[in-house]
């Protein structure tokens, strides 16, 4: 069992500190409440029962105790936790990049250099979802041309893999509407994680798009 | 104050004491003292310095001694209401004050009804503005008014307010007194004093639910509304039980005051309504008839 986004001390330390907030709230919440009674004569007798007794530090310690479950609850949701081992946690994903000609289109955006096309956009979006994947995760370049270029992504816990994606060619004729059946075939894929396709979506007009495979969702 | 119908269905009821007290005449209840009355009572000696043309001549031509004759009367009492405005009446949900108020209004009516002299004495620590009146109902507007007037406030002291209520009206009559009976100290002893002096004791407690049963827990900061003095408490049960059960040795002391001098005790809750607790337990204690 681990903990995807934190580490144990990270964890605990962070728990440590908003239970401390939590009880010392509930500690300082013991005002008095205020009530204008028409005589204090009769509460004397009152006061001579109770006055052995003493005041209880927490009057409700179930309320504090769901409180404070909640609260870990919700700390252990955000740092994801993981059953198993961290080495056994991760994920294949697969990343289609479209390298046809469609890609050759000049970008919407411009910069001051020179005028980029759709393919500098889908290098940057894929950059850009290469960062934000767990580092333990794997990541299966796929470029797409007549037929389709794979490449195993290796990515370091403090880069991703810009040589990958920079080293994509210019665009290419079509993109291939029929993919590999073994690059989709989940049987391949130890833990299967996220496909993600960066691209035009326009396929040849003459082709028709088939469903990878008949197994897959 | 009171509506139309509530007063319509008061018309029929009067306010009533057991004591004969002299007192002017005019009134409705026949008194067991004579007095310069109409019906004739009872024969008793002639002494030195009595009125002669009472004195009964032909019982003297027969037998040769003076006789003086004594009439029956109905004394005209003046019924006076001791109205309590300090800060404790201020509690309640409604108010004690509003209730008391509306209670002092509806008995004055009856008795303006009847004819009695009323006289609404407010007090606080001392006696405050009075009001007399008297003479049939179309008086009532101005006593409902005056009522309308007063807030509640001050601190309480039955013993002053008792010394001055002596001092102030020496003539006895039928003292009904409309309060929470919440002093300082204990208001046993004044209420005594002025039974003792003669006046008739007809006590109107007025009650608030929480007065007798609080529904508060946990720890809680009291505040008296008159004094304005703090108490620290954490209640709980036996807490609570604990002080209604002095609040209950309180009432039975004022309790067992009025049944010892002639008078009565009436509780009324101020979650009752004002019609219900007339016809009810005033009825049944015999303070309305």
């Amino acid at each position: 069992m681990f903990l995807l986004n934190l580490t144990a001390v990270e964890f605990l330390a962070i728990f440590t500190a908003l239970s401390g907030i939590v009880v010392g709230l509930y500690l300082l919440n013991r005002s008095r409440k205020k009530q204008v009674v028409s005589t204090l004569r009769f509460w004397t007798a009152a006061q001579q029962s109770i006055a052995t007794r003493q005041r209880r530090r927490i009057q409700q310690p179930l309320s504090l105790l769901l409180q404070l479950l909640s609260l870990l609850l919700l700390l252990l949701a955000l740092a994801q936790l993981r059953f198993g081992s961290r080495e056994n946690s991760s994920r294949d994903h697969v990343l289609l990049l479209d390298t046809s000609s469609w890609m050759a289109a000049r970008s919407a955006q411009k910069t001051l250099l020179a005028e980029k096309t759709l393919l500098d956009d889908a290098k940057a979006k894929a950059r850009a979802y290469l960062k934000a994947l767990p580092s333990t995760d794997r990541v299966m370049l796929i470029r797409s041309r007549h037929s389709p270029v794979r490449h195993y992504v290796e990515r370091d816990r403090d880069r991703c893999s810009v040589p990958s994606i920079s080293r994509v060619p210019e665009p290419l004729p079509s993109i291939c509407s029929r993919p590999s059946p073994s690059l989709t075939n989940p049987s391949q894929v130890s833990n299967p994680g996220e496909i993600v396709y960066i691209g035009t979506g326009r396929p040849d007009p003459a082709t028709q798009l088939q469903k990878p495979c008949e197994s897959c969702p | 104050m009171i509506d139309q119908a509530l007063l319509e269905k008061l018309e029929r009821l009067a306010l009533h004491w057991n004591r004969s007290l002299p007192g002017s005449i005019g009134g409705r209840k026949t008194s067991r003292f004579p007095g310069p009355g109409q019906e004739f009572l009872d024969h008793r000696n002639f002494h030195h310095g009595d009125d002669l043309r009472s004195v009964n001549w032909r019982a003297y031509l027969r037998l040769d001694k003076l006789f003086l004759k004594m009439f029956q009367i109905e004394p005209r009492l003046p019924v006076r209401f001791l109205l309590d405005v300090s800060g404790s009446m201020s509690t309640g949900s409604p108010a004690k004050i509003e209730y008391a108020k509306r209670l002092t209004a509806a008995l004055c009516y009856i008795g303006l009804v009847r004819l009695d002299a009323i006289c609404i004495q407010p007090f606080r620590e001392s006696l405050i503005e009075s009001l007399l009146c008297g003479g049939g109902r179309h008086r009532f507007q101005p006593a409902a008014n005056f009522l309308s007037s007063f807030q509640a406030e001050g601190r309480t002291s039955y013993l002053q307010v008792a010394r001055q209520f002596a001092s102030l009206y020496p003539q006895r009559g039928l003292l009904v007194v409309i309060s929470d009976f919440l002093d300082d100290e204990d208001a046993s002893r004044p209420l005594q004093y002025l039974a003792e002096f003669g006046h008739e004791l007809l006590l109107l407690h007025i009650i608030a639910p929480e007065d007798r049963q609080p529904q508060w827990d946990g720890d809680m900061e009291l505040v008296d509304s008159e004094s304005g003095r703090h108490l620290e408490l954490s209640l709980d049960q036996n807490a609570r039980h604990a002080y209604t059960q002095a609040w209950d040795a309180h009432a039975r002391r004022l309790q067992d005051l009025a049944n010892r001098n002639g008078g009565k005790y009436v509780a009324v809750p101020t979650d009752t309504q004002i019609e219900e607790a007339i016809f009810g337990p005033l009825v049944q204690s015999g303070g309305l008839q």
